[in-house]
């Protein structure tokens, strides 16, 4: 049997012991790499299978291997670019060992995003639900306060020339205090109700923690009917009540921090903040909302007033809302206008006015 | 042995990296930290080192970047562990504090403050631990002994002085801090040494300090005279009064402006100081990093960027001025609402992508490629008895730095 004699190339290396780097010759014998230094005596022996590109990015001379789990490394600046070695090693650009795959990855990233979901929809609300009942209401209270001032102060700069952001006008307080109490005595509320009307072109009404109520005059310029106003007010207060306005913050908060935290600053605090509030404040959930109306018009029997108006008052305003043909039911978070028209009529049983005709126009030219 | 031969200056220390390939790089990186939502960042960091450390080559030989995607992923879930809860602490300490209660408030913000600053430490000194962990030279590791708590220890007083001091110890915390991680670091189990010394810098950080110091006068002054809210009483003073203020205000703002260049210009003095300083065994390092190719970059850059920002700005701005022409709110033209979108996700993108990666491109590069070249090695060849080290290295990645955006990449 002849044996050829194997080609051999000079190469460098280094043999993971020091970094002094040996001039040194390699030859393929059969499936390894014999690394001989000058004077022929053998440094080390690499099975060809385990030879692995330092940095599989760079595969252009000079080319660096290594010899997986090992630290010596090898240096290839001539000789055909190296050619004669890549094409007898098979597992150039294999990862080491320990190292996971690509499906590990995917599969690791649907777990992970399902996880998200998870705690965004689910563990979000639970924890905010826990974290409510241990707030006191007095407490609730002062951070109602708080954030009663901080709108009123925000929306006095998209105030109109020269008039006052609160609509101060005793009479027609008065009614609105008067209904809002007796509606929260019934509901048992945990802390007095505030209501506070301010002057604003947009038809809303807000709930803030600790029963702090605002509502927005363009809400009164849309109403038809006071019955409509004071049904709304019910179901303000209905919020109030279950306290669904701090149990909001807080799942807000939290989604917030974790949502800034995930998405790291590639985004820029302050566009993403702007983009992930918007996206987080689809506000109750739509069991909230449907509680908050089966409360309000609980109440509303009770005393014997009509809850038809609020009825149509949320059918109305759901047709205007230009984003309810957009967005599909299941993610708007309120129940759609006619859901809701059709369980507040089913539940509906009072037939007497909360508020009389006079009352009424008093009520409307309040912000006047 | 093998190293008889001297070495050519043009082998000691090589930079091969092109702004072409970079570009390319950063390119694809954030196009899929984009559509990833931020997640591949990990693996974006991971590439753009792995880049670097390649076409550093030193006495012929590349360096090795061994670190993985993975594991910074796996360190920032570690750290998002202990962030979340202490952020939901804070947010809710913060929304039970009664609005007019101005001590407790600046207590809270000043505790806030306190442990940012711990957290900032921390993860820079873990950062340097597994950057160095993941570095190889000829396969030999480098590495990061000392301890966080004695570097975190030592900036905290550093820092109390530099603030008592209105800056004057700056250098000195710099350099001294420097000197801590350098001597802690090593290449197997050859240790690195800093000699330098913290008054070189005394005079390019002067002017910084003037600025400082004048700043901080005219906001006492200010607070004093017209109170903590300036804007309001100013316009109640006579005429006089109120220009003289104004002065006292174009003054702040020149001289601040002027403190920013010469910080610019302290800051390369101090590189030049902190690279200069080094000691390899017998080997020693120099630099000339240059100051004013670093400034013109620097400025055109900038001047890039606010170009970037101003188009999508005004667009924005024109569509939504456009839309709420009748002056109601919620009466955003619906024929407009698409342009307007589409024109905010514009924005967003050229905020995301391009400003980081012009940024990147153009003066960061630069910055590194200065760093290289620029450095001359004196005995390189006593680098090369470095020997490895068993020493343990750290199994994740750099979590906490990520989730406080340090380091750079």
């Amino acid at each position: 049997m002849t044996k050829v004699k194997p080609l051999k190339y000079a190469v460098s290396f280094n043999d993971g012991k020091t970094a002094l780097r040996h001039k040194a010759v390699a030859a393929i014998d059969g499936d390894t790499l014999v690394i001989t230094d000058a004077l022929g005596k053998e440094l080390a022996r690499w099975p060809l299978s385990d030879i692995r590109y330092t940095d599989p990015a760079r595969r252009t001379p000079p080319l660096r291997l290594r010899r997986s789990g090992h630290d010596a490394r090898l240096g290839l600046a001539t000789d055909d670019k190296g050619q004669w070695l890549i094409q007898h090693c098979p597992n150039l650009t294999q990862r080491e060992a320990g190292h996971l795959r690509w499906p590990t990855w995917v599969a690791a990233g649907i777990l992970a995003t399902a996880s998200l979901a998870g705690i965004f929809v689910y563990l979000l609300p639970g924890i905010a639900g826990t974290v409510v009942k241990l707030v006191p209401p007095s407490v609730e209270q002062s951070i109602g306060e708080q954030s009663r001032q901080q709108l009123l102060s925000m929306f006095s700069k998209f105030a109109g020339k020269g008039d006052e952001l609160v609509c101060l006008e005793p009479a027609a307080q008065a009614i609105l205090d008067q209904r809002a109490n007796e509606l929260a005595t019934l509901m048992e509320s945990p802390f007095p109700v505030r209501v506070t009307v301010i002057r604003m072109p947009v038809v809303n009404a807000l709930t803030l923690p600790g029963g702090e109520i605002v509502i927005l005059s363009g809400l009164l310029d849309k109403a038809e009917s006071g019955d409509a106003v004071i049904g709304v007010l019910a179901h303000e207060i209905a919020h109030a009540v279950r306290r669904d306005p701090l149990q909001v913050s807080i799942k807000q908060t939290g989604a917030a921090l974790l949502l800034s935290l995930m998405i790291g600053d590639v985004f820029g605090g302050a566009v993403m903040s702007g983009l992930t509030s918007g996206l987080i404040e689809s506000g109750y959930s739509r069991d909230a909302e449907a509680a908050a109306d089966f409360i309000a018009v609980t109440a509303l029997n009770q005393l014997g007033w009509t809850a038809l108006p609020l009825a149509d008052f949320v059918a109305g305003i759901d047709r205007e809302n230009p984003l309810s043909d957009l967005v599909p039911s299941f993610l708007n978070s309120h129940p759609s206008g006619e859901n809701r028209r059709r369980d507040i009529m089913a539940l509906s049983q009072g037939v007497g006015r909360a508020i009389n005709s006079h009352e009424w126009k008093t009520l409307k030219s309040m912000c006047k | 042995m093998d190293q008889a031969e001297p070495i050519a200056e043009n082998r000691v220390l090589t930079f091969h990296a092109t702004r072409m390939s970079f570009a390319r790089l950063l390119f694809i990186n954030s196009l899929l930290t984009l559509v990833t939502i931020g997640i591949y960042r990990f693996w974006a960091k991971t590439a753009v080192r792995r880049y670097f450390w390649r076409n550093v080559s030193f006495l012929d030989d590349p360096l090795e970047y061994t670190g993985t995607g993975g594991e910074l992923f796996v360190g920032f879930l570690i750290v998002l562990a202990i962030l979340f809860p202490l952020g939901l602490i804070y947010s809710a300490i913060g929304s039970v504090v009664p609005p007019d209660n101005q001590g407790l408030r600046v207590g809270l913000e000043i505790a806030y403050y306190i442990v940012l600053f711990a957290l900032l430490q921390i993860g820079f000194y873990r950062m340097w631990r597994y950057r160095m962990s993941r570095t190889r030279w000829r396969g030999v590791r480098f590495g990061l002994d000392g301890s966080t708590w004695a570097y975190l220890k030592l900036a905290s007083g550093w820092i109390l002085l530099s603030v008592i001091t209105l800056g004057a110890a700056y250098p000195w915390m710099k350099i001294d801090l420097w000197r801590y991680q350098v001597r802690h670091t090593r290449l197997g189990t050859e240790s690195c040494r800093f000699e330098g010394d913290a008054r070189a810098l005394w005079l390019p950080w002067l002017p910084v300090f003037i600025a400082i110091v004048c700043t901080v006068a005219a906001i006492i002054t200010s607070i004093t005279l017209f109170g903590i809210n300036p804007g309001a009483s100013v316009s109640a003073l006579p005429k006089d009064q109120q220009s003289s203020f104004f002065y006292m205000l174009v003054t702040v703002l020149i001289t601040d402006i002027l403190g920013a260049l010469a910080f610019f210009y302290y800051r390369v003095r101090q590189a030049r100081l902190q690279i200069s300083g080094l000691r390899i065994g017998a080997a020693s390092f120099s630099s000339r990093l240059p100051f004013w190719r670093l400034f013109v970059f620097g400025i055109i850059s900038v001047l890039l960027i606010v170009l970037a920002l101003a188009g999508p700005f005004a667009l924005n701005y024109g569509l939504l001025t456009h839309s709420g022409a009748d002056g109601t709110a919620g009466a955003i033209n619906p024929h407009l609402l698409g342009t307007l979108f589409g024109s905010i996700a514009l924005s967003v993108v050229v905020f995301v992508v391009a400003i980081p990666v012009v940024w990147a491109i153009l003066f960061g590069f630069e910055v590194i490629k200065q760093m290289v070249i620029t450095t001359h090695i004196d005995n390189p060849q006593a680098i090369e008895q470095a020997a490895q080290s068993r020493a343990d290295a750290p199994r994740t990645g750099e979590g906490l730095a990520d989730a406080l955006d340090i380091g750079g990449f």
